[in-house]
């Protein structure tokens, strides 16, 4: 039974081996030129620069708002749940289906937004047409996707504060947002790190708004390092350049995870609770 | 009396704010569905009314019919449905195997699962297309099933759900004259059936919604998913709004029936799980 059992396990095993090992082979045939070449490379550090911007942006946005929303809805009733939901929706629904939304959004003459900045008598930009705005338009469209997973996490972690932690504070003689300031934010810092890690690595890696919404315009302003890689390799055929790309991207990207590791584990220190 | 009062007219407040943000939040697809309904003229006029002036079903057929969604559609449901059937199967073995594997051995193979989690998605394009191309499945739905078929997070859950299934009640089965199908059948895989659902819904809602792979991996419009037909469609539709957000709500419905059949059998299940065990070790 159980060889029946490990044969599929071998398996899935050696196929994700095989995911590993397989681009291992894909330098040594190009030799480091590749690499040599990355570094002179300005489109690819400016899809870097960019995709840094892009995840910080919308980092900013989503943290924040989750937060808030999470705060919102902590305690559990039929009423809070169906928001929970609410909030839930655009994480479920298929990455294309929001991109076209969005586009419609943010068209510039029909557009909802810019229907509705006109009757405040406001210009609006052209938003995805725009070198400036680009970016920025697909920040807050990212962090519109996002809400409701690092809501999740919040919940989560609001859920684990023993309610003796506040209630002891609260005899103690503080206020609602004295609690909040210095007693369940401390505590939600590791949560917060976890929203950053997860829901950053997704923003990191973003891709079909760009490929729905822009095409990496205008101007290559909103050309994030995975659309580049997606250009080089899939519609140039550059595969061994492509692959020192991924591998030297990845490499950093590991690098900053280690690092952020490291700084989680020195926070939790802290809230031993 | 008052000071309760006050304290409810407070309490309120957030909820309402809340109720806002949520409005304002699920605008964008509120706004989808509304305007996937308009007329073209509506769309380009000036949009007093949030309500279309008729609601004109006749949208839905036109990009159906138009852009010969209807094979987009088979190819995405025989897409997601092997995906899900796959991964549901490998990842109950794999993951019982490793929920029951002892000591060292199985320590190592978590390790192996874990890292294979933490490779990132764009260093395994290359080395996929080119193992793809190796077995003759460029370009056709192999390519978008095969290397799905089998997934670490998946594994994971299902480990993770099988350590809660505790060893005895499967020897007490046994000893009850149990055989391998039916410790299967009656004892494990009810126990373990929120796991497979979770994993089938995270399953589906990656493989129906994903553009990407199967960008890379195909191009006869044959093969082509739904997303990808979508992302094609804005410019094969270019500014005809009301037919593309009908598109886009028609890709969307599968998406939320997923998620809805999974959190609406919950309870059920949990009901349903909890008799089982107790007959089963009584």
């Amino acid at each position: 039974m159980v060889a029946f059992r490990l044969l599929p396990l071998a398996y899935s095993l050696v196929l994700s081996f095989f995911d590993a090992s397989a681009f291992l082979s894909n330098p040594a045939f190009a030799g480091f030129d590749n690499y040599a070449g990355l570094l002179r490379d300005q489109r690819f550090w400016r899809s870097v620069g960019t995709t840094a911007v892009y995840m910080a942006g919308s980092l900013a946005l989503l943290i924040p708002a989750s937060l808030l929303v999470a705060a919102g809805l902590r305690r559990s009733s039929p009423w809070t749940r169906a928001l929970r939901v609410v909030f839930l929706l655009p994480a479920v629904l298929p990455g294309t289906v929001t991109a076209v939304v969005w586009s419609w959004l943010y068209e510039p003459y029909f557009g909802p937004v810019n229907q509705l900045l006109r009757i405040a008598g406001i210009d609006g930009p052209a938003w995805l047409k725009d070198p400036e705005w680009a970016l920025p338009a697909l920040m807050v469209m990212g962090a519109w996707r996002e809400l409701g997973l690092a809501m999740l996490i919040y919940l989560a972690a609001l859920g684990g504060i023993h309610p003796e932690i506040e209630q002891a504070a609260a005899v103690d003689g503080a206020g609602a947002w004295e609690r909040w300031r210095w007693i369940v934010l401390p505590l939600l810092r590791p949560a917060t790190l976890v929203v950053a890690l997860t829901s950053g690595l997704r923003l990191f890696d973003m891709f079909t708004p760009v490929f729905v919404m822009t095409g990496g315009g205008p101007a290559g302003a909103t050309t994030t390092w995975t659309y580049y890689l997606y250009i080089t390799a899939f519609e140039r055929y550059r595969t061994g350049y492509g692959s020192a790309m991924a591998i030297l991207v990845s490499a950093v990207v590991a690098l900053l995870l280690w690092l952020a590791h490291r700084y989680g584990q020195r926070g939790r220190v802290v809230p031993s609770a | 009396m008052s000071r309760s009062l006050l304290r409810r007219i407070a309490g309120g407040a957030p909820a309402v704010l809340l109720a806002a943000a949520a409005t304002l939040y699920v605008l964008p697809l509120v706004w989808m569905v509304l305007t996937s309904f308009r007329g073209p003229e509506e769309i380009f006029g000036w949009t007093a009314s949030p309500w279309p002036a008729q609601w004109r079903w006749a949208n839905y057929a036109e990009v159906w019919h138009r852009s010969r969604l209807f094979p987009m559609m088979v190819n995405s449901v025989a897409v997601a449905g092997a995906v899900v059937a796959g991964q549901v199967v490998t990842s109950a073995i794999a993951g019982y195997s490793l929920a029951r594997l002892p000591g060292r051995s199985g320590r190592i193979l978590m390790a192996v699962f874990v890292a294979s989690l933490l490779v990132p998605d764009q260093l395994t394009w290359i080395p996929s297309f080119w193992l793809l191309e190796k077995a003759g499945l460029i370009d056709t739905r192999g390519a978008l099933i095969v290397p799905f078929l089998a997934g670490a997070m998946a594994v994971l859950i299902m480990r993770q759900q099988f350590l809660s299934v505790p060893r005895e009640l499967e020897e007490a089965a046994m000893l009850d004259g149990c055989g391998p199908w039916a410790l299967l059948r009656h004892v494990l895989l009810p126990a373990v059936t929120p796991g497979l659902r979770a994993v089938a819904v995270i399953t589906f809602l990656f493989s129906w919604g994903d553009l990407l792979w199967p960008l890379l991996m195909t191009h006869r419009a044959e093969v082509r998913t739904l997303p990808v037909g979508l992302a094609f469609l804005q410019d094969e539709l270019s500014g005809q709004w009301h037919l593309l957000l009908a598109g886009s709500v028609i890709a969307a419905v599968p998406a939320l029936w997923a998620v809805g059949a999974l959190t609406a059998r919950f309870a059920h299940v949990d009901e349903n799980t909890s008799t089982q065990g107790q007959e089963a070790t009584s």
